[in-house]
């Protein structure tokens, strides 16, 4: 009988031991959750500055983020109210609303700096020239005129 | 037959037209540089408007305003507004003066919201808020309980406003501070701003 009271505390103990760890195991994985998404945020929103300094649209890209803002937002709630389970799911959707962003983002900044790299030479450098040619095209066309009718002083 | 009459007609055509097909160039090189850059933030009542804006509150109840950004600082922000609750004696931000002399309330952040804002671009939260609490008679004081604020419910346990005479109210104030992410401090960091909403807490 002895034997089984101590067995039986053993276990309670024992019991008790792995619900700490699990309880502790979850919070660090909810912190570190919180965290990994938080950095992904700081990282997309990089990537996103950078394409937007490109000259590309990136409303769209913004929209995602502040999606993936809000659920940040609210798993970090989560983390401070304790409710680790809820905080993990939500830093975990808050990274998955972010899948793709690299393609998507890189894809506007190159597109963005191809467009930029063509308005440049159609814009500034081809008006330019334009405008050049036209002054030496008049001025030509004035030599021109004045063999052809004499008398130009 | 002589043209030198026309000599200064044809110069004025030809400049004219340069000019006309140099506009791009010139469009891109004549543009004024922009020199303010600045970050703004408005509250809006429930009819998206300036006024209507919910004064006396009943626990319980929730109540609609609309929290506004605008990025004007030439490039794309990241912001994040805190949300911050707050009775007569304790801190408040500022906004004016000399620049050390604009701090956040040290109240701790009930809750975060990001906001992500394109250069020249804005940004408009619908925002939903309730506060629950209790009167307590024998202090002449209103006890908080907790503020739900878009649906998340935010703690306020051993928050308390005590009756003001002079006012005739039970002063509450919902504080919603602007901070900026820096990206060489790779933190958050008092962007000068903040807007409130001033609260009477009503009671039976």
């Amino acid at each position: 009988m002895k034997k089984l009271f101590v067995l039986l505390v053993l276990f309670v103990l024992l019991l008790s031991c792995l619900c700490v760890q699990c309880r502790a195991a979850s919070e660090t994985d909810a912190q570190s959750a919180v965290s990994e998404a938080s950095q992904r945020i700081v990282t997309c929103y990089g990537e996103v500055a950078n394409a937007s300094s490109a000259g590309a649209n990136v409303s769209a890209l913004l929209q995602v983020l502040n999606t993936a803002g809000d659920l940040l937002s609210r798993a970090q709630l989560a983390l401070a109210d304790g409710d680790f389970n809820s905080s993990s799911a939500l830093a975990l959707q808050s990274q998955q609303a972010l899948v793709g962003f690299d393609a998507q983002s890189e894809s506007l900044r190159s597109a963005a700096l191809h467009s930029g790299f063509v308005d440049f030479w159609v814009d500034v450098v081809g008006s330019s020239v334009g405008a050049v040619a036209v002054l030496v095209l008049g001025f030509f066309v004035w030599r021109f005129l004045s063999k052809k009718y004499p008398g130009v002083t | 037959m002589s043209i030198g009459k026309y000599g200064v007609t044809f110069l004025i055509v030809v400049v004219i037209l340069a000019l006309l097909v140099a506009s791009p160039a010139l469009s891109k090189a004549l543009v004024y540089p922009r020199t303010d850059f600045f970050s703004e933030m408005w509250l809006l009542g429930s009819n998206h408007t300036a006024e209507d804006y919910p004064f006396n509150l009943s626990s319980g109840q929730s109540y609609d305003i609309y929290l506004g950004l605008g990025d004007q600082l030439g490039y794309c922000a990241y912001y994040q507004v805190e949300v911050k609750f707050r009775n007569e004696s304790q801190s408040m931000p500022s906004s004016l003066g000399p620049v050390e002399d604009r701090v956040p309330s040290d109240l701790p952040s009930l809750y975060n919201v990001s906001a992500f804002v394109a250069d020249q671009g804005s940004w408009e939260l619908p925002v939903s808020f309730g506060f629950n609490y209790v009167y307590d008679a024998n202090a002449s004081a209103v006890r908080f309980e907790s503020l739900t604020f878009n649906g998340n419910l935010l703690s306020l346990a051993g928050e308390s406003t005590v009756w003001n005479s002079t006012m005739s109210r039970f002063y509450g104030d919902l504080v919603f501070e602007l901070w900026l992410y820096n990206s060489s401090s790779s933190s958050f960091v008092y962007h000068d701003r903040f807007v409130d909403l001033k609260l009477n807490m009503t009671v039976t």
